[in-house]
């Protein structure tokens, strides 16, 4: 009845088995909501390509609109600040993506060695809470430390004699600030993954090497972290894909759009919204499109070194 | 029972699923009730209008009912009002043109207009309006329609209310009186700063006579200057120039002063020194410039909390197109009962009651009449912003509002000057890229640059070179010829 | 439930040491007050009079303490309930279907021998960075689906993220061993049978974490409402009150040109206060529903399914 032998990765050609139709049924809902919901419309990236003027319902105008080709993506790269644009955009995304990594690991293994599971959840929580807040509150908070008449920082200062400082129109501070408050609002999201993973681990083998008298940090580097293996670098992986985003809320709204921070804000997300105003659908659909295939490209290529390294860990 | 269990849950997704499907399959089309072929209409058309507001009334559909009373005895109409909040009216309006969403009226600005008509999304009233709806055509002036032309075609009924831009100067009486200030005589930057200087004399470290805030900074200092709906405020033509010269604004000598002028009051530390990063005005601004109408100080002292405002008119009030489309009322395109949307509007712009109803709410309700032409709120909930709908003069007036509100400012008005490219709104389909890059190089540099935080004969050439090489001459020429091509026909 | 944080006595015995665990803890607590100290002055702000922020600024502690903002959307209660239900219906329906959509195809994918696993992984992985843009999925949705004005309109379109099934995806394949579903299948059972008795119940960890996220989708989503809801009684919570937002925000900003009664209201308004005020009812109930999930990946809580 059954034709394949378990655990067999071979390249022959398999016949299609009553397993695999089950699990296509099991996967149905799911294929169908893939279908409506992102397939259907997907047919909109062609605007990026076009001069979009209504003539009808949104497909007839679509199919109506005259073809331009690259002419709306020229404005994301003929401007001089364009290469201030990428290297922020994907400069922060790096350091976001390495030392976010590093943290969340880092802390969600600290956090299961601890001795008492009550206060690990109580911290968990804690470090949970910023995650709650949207950049916009952030960006008051912010305002309330550093404002220059108003703020506690400034008011602390000079009460104790010093002088104020105009925190928003001196761009040293802010790089540090930005990747500050992107780690500490993604502190405890970042370990809920990882920690589930832990939580998940087969107690035996631990038990195994106990038995064999191996210390914890030995534990640690020779079962924990290598069955995280596959977490971390789908994460890692996940998170390439998004390295041509950028996060709106913390680079325009926290920063409150000063100019004198320009240079160490300006990002790609951030250079769309000021473009709104002047552009039109097709361009914004270009911009969209470009980080699409940055983000595909990003990913797979990723994905493809992975797959060199250690292909059970690779995404595709 | 384990296999019912799954079973079950299966279904029920699924019966969920379909539920939000199945409906759909008859392609929902939403609005347009009427819209059975031509032919005599017994029965009123139902018409759709997008208006903005704070939010949706409670008790909107017993208010819609007894306007649709009365407009379908009228000119035999029915409304269907939607309303967009305030924060998701831009959004939400993109997304209804964009998609081809069924409407028949939707207010639009200046921030919109000229995008929506390059688009193709309304219809094109220039003589539908005349011949169909005369009354509207006389009740608004000529220049007014004039502002809502483009390429010589009207696509929207302009509101005609302060539709003039009059910039007004206020002082905080108090300070006028410590200061022996000569309010009526200060309408230039040189006289303000007289003012000024003797205000933070004698106040001291911790005053800004010059309250700024990063968006807007000092309101109005570029009047003088036609932005041509484009918004971006580095290109203009100057009002008064007959031979309409499209010019680069910064490097004006007018300008170059003024911004001269608002970096040494922000050395001087009568600006405050986070204008160009505070997003929040604040309150108890010793000295205001604002947009108005004699009389308007009443509302903006109990804005500011200030006891009493000393104003002055600083500049004549001018007509231009980026004025007057502040509120218009277009038909879509696709719309299928364009002559009845026009009918309407002509009766909301000319009928007292109807524009009562609309601005007000429910009679009884939401409002009462104190006297024929003035009412009192009786409830807070009808929100509508009702400069969006239509004129201010048939309008009644706010029981707590000066009576000759309206014939101020229709006063005001009739003492306008136009600008010299009234009529005139560009197409700026070709220029897009341009303008889309010099407005990011603009906003690298404006807000410092209008609160006078930078030094203007540094940064204002460096302004205009990178602008420069972001194609502001490309704008410049392509606007030019477009300008000259259109009003020498004239 | 056990007293005791422990299981088995080996983990008493395979403990880091003591000095480890002090260690451990300083830090946490650091972090955490970091974490924390940034919501006190939330809702600190939230408890202040828009008068004293005006004149002497922020504090962490309100020189006098006023309910205004909280008041003023108190009496707005009718609507306030009426959209917190919405959203309460909205986030429940839609994390248990979408929980179901996204385990189910995670499993599937995770199955190494399954004929259709490429083509399906790349179906999971295009939308992950293609879409079709805001206004098309717009007009598909209220064209084909029907779902202008919908409370649907709310949970179908959030139900389910690739990220989220390619999550689901690495676990099952990392902690599902292939001997638990082998055995299975030579019971006689099939697949779906598998899934929903077998890998679910030791897949807890999993449903927390991806229940987690989309709960939060969900309860701070105000998009979907902005763009497909007309009728404001369907509005989420977290739409009205950005609504509300908005509108005291503009409000404030053109009172002085929409004449007095308006600038009498507008004078009166809390501003900086009520976002910070809105910012706590938003995040109250679903930190309250935070722990909920929380147990489900800290307790250590493991079902030996392999032993014998």
């Amino acid at each position: 009845m059954r034709k394949q032998n378990a655990g067999q990765v071979g390249r022959r050609k398999k016949r299609w088995s009553r397993d695999d139709t089950e699990l296509t049924f099991l996967a149905l809902p799911t294929i169908v909501w893939y279908l409506l919901f992102s397939f259907l419309p997907m047919f909109g990236v062609i605007i990026a390509f076009k001069n979009f003027r209504i003539n009808g319902n949104f497909l007839q105008s679509v199919i109506t609109s005259r073809w331009v080709g690259l002419k709306n993506f020229k404005y994301l790269f003929a401007s001089k600040d364009t290469l201030t644009m990428l290297r922020n955009t994907v400069g922060y995304n790096v350091i976001f993506i390495v030392l976010g990594t590093f943290v969340s690991v880092v802390l969600a293994v600290m956090v299961s060695q601890l001795y008492s599971k009550r206060l690990a959840k109580a911290y968990q929580t804690a470090m949970f809470m910023p995650y709650f807040l949207s950049w916009v509150v952030i960006a008051v908070c912010v305002w309330a430390f550093l404002s220059f008449d108003k703020g506690i920082v400034n008011n602390y200062l000079t009460s104790t004699g010093g002088t104020a400082v105009n925190w928003y129109m001196d761009k040293q501070y802010w790089p540090g600030l930005l990747i500050f408050l992107k780690i500490w609002k993604g502190l405890g999201y970042g370990m809920v993954v990882y920690l589930a993973t832990i939580t998940g681990f087969d107690p035996t083998y631990y038990e195994a090497a106990v038995i064999d008298g191996a210390t914890k940090w030995q534990q640690t580097k020779y079962i924990t972290l290598p069955m995280m293996k596959n977490v971390i670098v789908i994460m890692f992986i996940l998170s390439v894909g998004t390295i041509f985003f950028s996060d709106f809320g913390l680079f325009y709204q926290v920063p409150h759009d000063s100019n004198s921070l320009f240079d160490v804000t300006y990002t790609i997300d951030v250079m769309v919204y000021k473009s709104l105003k002047a552009s039109t659908v097709g361009m914004a659909s270009a911009s969209a499109l470009f980080q699409s295939i940055m983000g595909c490209l990003t990913v797979l290529g990723a994905n493809a070194i992975v797959k060199r390294v250690d292909p059970d860990s690779a995404m595709i | 029972m384990k296999k019912c269990r799954f079973l079950s849950i299966l279904c029920t997704a699924a019966l969920l699923m379909s539920m939000a499907v199945l409906p759909g399959c008859q392609s929902n089309q939403g609005s347009n009730s009427a819209a059975q072929g031509s032919g005599a209409q017994k029965e009123a058309p139902t018409l759709t209008w997008w208006l903005i507001g704070s939010g949706t009334p409670a008790n909107l559909q017993s208010a819609l009912a007894k306007i649709n009373d009365y407009t379908s005895k009228k000119i035999n109409v029915k409304l269907n009002i939607k309303i967009a909040a305030y924060g998701d009216w831009d959004n939400k309006m993109n997304q209804i043109v964009n998609s081809g969403e069924k409407f028949d009226i939707m207010f639009t600005n200046n921030t919109k207009y000229s995008k929506q008509v390059d688009l193709g999304a309304f219809a094109d009233l220039t003589d539908l309006v005349k011949s169909d709806a005369p009354s509207l055509y006389k009740a608004i002036p000529e220049e007014v329609w004039k502002g809502a032309t483009i390429n010589g075609k009207i696509y929207a009924v302009p509101t005609y209310k302060d539709s003039a831009i009059a910039q007004y100067w206020a002082f905080d009486d108090k300070y006028v009186k410590k200061y022996n200030i000569d309010v009526a005589n200060t309408k230039t930057f040189d006289a303000l700063d007289k003012a000024f200087t003797k205000i933070k004399q004698g106040e001291g470290k911790s005053c800004y006579p010059l309250k700024l805030m990063q968006t807007d900074a000092f309101l109005g200092m570029l009047n003088n200057y036609d932005d041509l709906t484009v918004g971006f405020q580095p290109i203009g033509v100057r009002i008064d120039d007959k031979n309409h010269k499209v010019v680069s604004v910064l490097e004006q000598s007018d300008t170059m002063a003024q911004l001269k002028m608002l970096h040494k009051w922000y050395q001087q530390g009568i600006i405050n020194p986070d204008a160009p990063t505070t997003t929040d005005a604040g309150k108890g601004h010793i000295f205001l410039s604002a947009q108005g109408f004699p009389g308007a100080e009443a509302s903006w002292q109990v804005n500011e909390g200030v006891a009493k405002y000393d104003t002055v008119q600083a500049a004549e009030p001018i007509y231009t197109n980026s004025a007057i489309q502040g509120s218009l009322n277009a038909i879509s395109a696709n719309s299928d009962h364009k002559t009845e949307a026009l009918k309407l509007l002509q009766l909301v712009n000319t009928d007292h009651k109807l524009r009562d109803m609309l601005a007000y709410g429910e009679e009884g309700k939401d409002f009462q009449y104190v006297k024929p032409n003035v009412v009192k709120r009786l409830s807070d909930s009808w929100q509508l912003g009702s400069y969006a709908e239509g004129t201010f003069f048939n309008m009644s007036t706010l029981s707590d509002a000066p009576a000759d509100q309206w014939d101020q400012i229709k006063k005001q008005n009739a003492k306008a000057i136009s600008s010299a490219c009234l009529g005139f709104t560009p197409d700026v389909s070709k220029i897009s890229t341009e303008l889309a890059n010099c407005q990011a190089v603009w906003d690298k540099y404006r807000f410092e640059l209008m609160t006078g935080a930078s030094d203007p004969t540094q940064k204002v050439p460096q302004i205009v070179k990178e602008l420069k090489s972001a194609g502001m001459d490309t704008i410049i020429s392509e606007l030019q010829s477009q300008l000259d091509g259109q009003l020498k026909a004239d | 439930m056990k007293k005791s944080a422990y299981q088995t006595g080996l983990e008493k015995f395979n403990r880091i040491h003591p000095a480890t665990n002090f260690v451990f803890n300083l830090v946490f607590i650091l972090l955490s007050l970091v974490c924390v100290v940034p919501i006190l002055l939330v809702l600190s702000i939230s408890l202040t009079s828009e008068q004293t922020i005006n004149s002497v600024g922020y504090q962490f502690i309100p020189q006098s303490v006023s309910f205004e903002s909280y008041i003023f959307l108190w009496k707005q209660y009718v609507v306030l309930f009426r959209a917190f239900g919405v959203s309460i219906f909205v986030t429940v329906v839609g994390t248990v279907l979408g929980v179901l959509l996204t385990t189910s195809m995670g499993y599937v994918l995770s199955r190494p021998q399954y004929r259709l696993k490429k083509f399906l992984t790349w179906v999971v992985f295009i939308p992950m960075v293609f879409n079709g843009g805001m206004v098309s999925s717009y007009f598909v949705n209220t064209n084909f689906l029907g779902l202008k004005n919908n409370i649907w309109a709310l949970v179908l379109p959030l139900m389910v993220s690739s990220f989220n099934v390619i999550v689901c995806k690495t676990f099952f394949q990392s902690t599902i061993p292939d001997s638990i579903v082998e055995s299975a299948k030579i019971d006689g059972a099939t697949q779906l049978k598998i899934f929903f008795r077998i890998v679910l119940p030791i897949s807890l960890p999993v449903l927390a974490t991806i229940g987690l996220f989309l709960c939060f989708t969900y309860w701070n989503d105000w998009f979907q409402s902005m763009l497909y809801i007309d009728d404001s009684k369907l509005y989420s919570l977290q739409a009205l009150l950005m609504q509300i937002m908005n509108n005291v925000d503009y409000l404030s900003r053109n009172a002085a040109t929409m004449g007095i009664s308006a600038a009498q209201v507008a004078s009166g308004l809390p501003k900086e206060g009520m976002r910070m005020a809105i910012a706590v009812i938003i995040v109250l109930p679903i930190a309250c529903a935070y722990p909920f999930f929380q147990k489900y990946f800290i307790s250590g809580l493991t079902i030996g399914s392999v032993k014998g």
